[in-house]
């Protein structure tokens, strides 16, 4: 039996995962903030091997709860999906004025910066045990190609750019430091999909890329550590 | 410190910048920012490094309009308090590199990240 940690389990992405594993007999440990408005996640439950958990990601002390609540369960598949474009929900645009050049905003951006990147460290930090003694061993991080360097050719979404830019780093040196453990480490970039922060205008529907990253997830091999993949497969530059 | 307040700064002085001569922005980086390079441990710095990268590239677009050169750069393991005693490159050294880039930058410069010495290093 394979088991999964999801955050962000109750909508978009992280709910197509689950509807897509849980049906091939994945026991999946799915997270999101408030379970008792997370219905479509629910009804996974109710017919398969899914626990759902209160989480929020900002919140540490609430990961530090679920290790305690998880034990030395072994993980095989840490999947800190979790992330936002901003503290109140809005479709992504290219008017984000709030991201923009001369219009900082310290304590916004330092909050995605805690959900983005910090989050998913202190998940990995907090759970490395448990994805050690599984036995496909993956960590996975839902990055963007928007926190690509090498692709950022026009400014704007300076938080969560940025965010995502770090979360790369963090998954390249846990890469490097868990590699010892056997321990697979990487980003996926979803594309531009129509989930709530990807809009309707979106170029991918949820069921074409998670049905892409789900085929990426399953063939990854430890020398996929520290890889940037896109949802079709591809390689994404730093 | 090491991201949002660069971001500050080159926001609060945009207009000096864009009054000046050389309307050049250097972003003092370190290799250990770079994903390519990375080895591990030290995640914080890495990571905010990182995020500095992305900070100096999103800019060099955002700027291009105002004629701001901006590029990040890697001062080399230099003897400072942060490198310690037994670092490979004296601030002197570095200092004068950093120098260099700085009168060198042209439009191409931008949006770029350099070591010391002058060639260009991996996001």
């Amino acid at each position: 039996m394979t088991s999964m940690l999801i955050t962000g389990a109750n909508r978009g992405l992280g709910l197509d995962f689950v509807r897509r594993l849980a049906p091939e007999g994945w026991r999946i440990h799915a997270c999101c903030r408030n379970p008792a408005k997370a219905t479509d996640l629910q009804a996974s439950a109710d017919t398969h091997d899914v626990t759902i958990h209160a989480l929020d990601v900002a919140d540490f002390a609430q990961i530090d709860a679920l290790k305690k609540t998880l034990g030395k369960e072994p993980i095989d598949v840490l999947f800190n999906n979790a992330g936002i474009m901003e503290t109140i929900q809005r479709t992504l645009s290219l008017d984000h004025t709030n991201q923009m050049f001369d219009t900082l905003d310290e304590d916004e951006w330092m909050e995605v910066i805690r959900v983005n990147t910090m989050a998913p460290m202190r998940m990995c930090e907090i759970f490395v045990d448990n994805v050690a003694a599984s036995e496909r061993k993956q960590m996975l991080m839902m990055s963007s190609i928007v926190g690509s360097i090498g692709s950022n050719q026009t400014g704007r979404w300076y938080h969560y750019a940025t965010s995502k830019t770090a979360l790369n780093m963090v998954m390249r040196s846990l890469a490097a430091d868990l590699k010892d453990r056997g321990i697979t480490v990487m980003s996926l970039h979803p594309g531009w999909t129509q989930t709530d922060m990807g809009g309707p205008s979106a170029a991918l529907t949820i069921d074409e890329s998670v049905g892409g990253m789900v085929e990426v997830v399953k063939n990854l091999t430890p020398a996929d550590s520290g890889r940037f993949i896109a949802w079709n497969g591809e390689d994404v530059p730093w | 410190m090491n991201t949002l307040a660069p971001f500050k700064m080159i926001e609060a002085f945009h207009d000096h910048l864009r009054r000046s001569d050389l309307k050049t922005v250097t972003n003092v980086s370190s290799i250990m920012g770079s994903i390519e390079d990375t080895s591990g441990d030290h995640v914080p710095y890495r990571s905010t490094k990182a995020a500095l990268n992305m900070v100096t590239k999103a800019l060099s677009g955002d700027l291009a309009s105002d004629n701001i050169i901006v590029f990040s750069i890697h001062p080399g393991w230099v003897r400072t308090d942060m490198g310690g005693p037994s670092a490979a490159v004296s601030p002197e050294d570095s200092a004068a590199g950093i120098k260099k880039a700085i009168e060198n930058a042209n439009a191409n410069a931008s949006g770029k990240f350099f070591n010391w010495t002058g060639e260009t290093l991996p996001w």
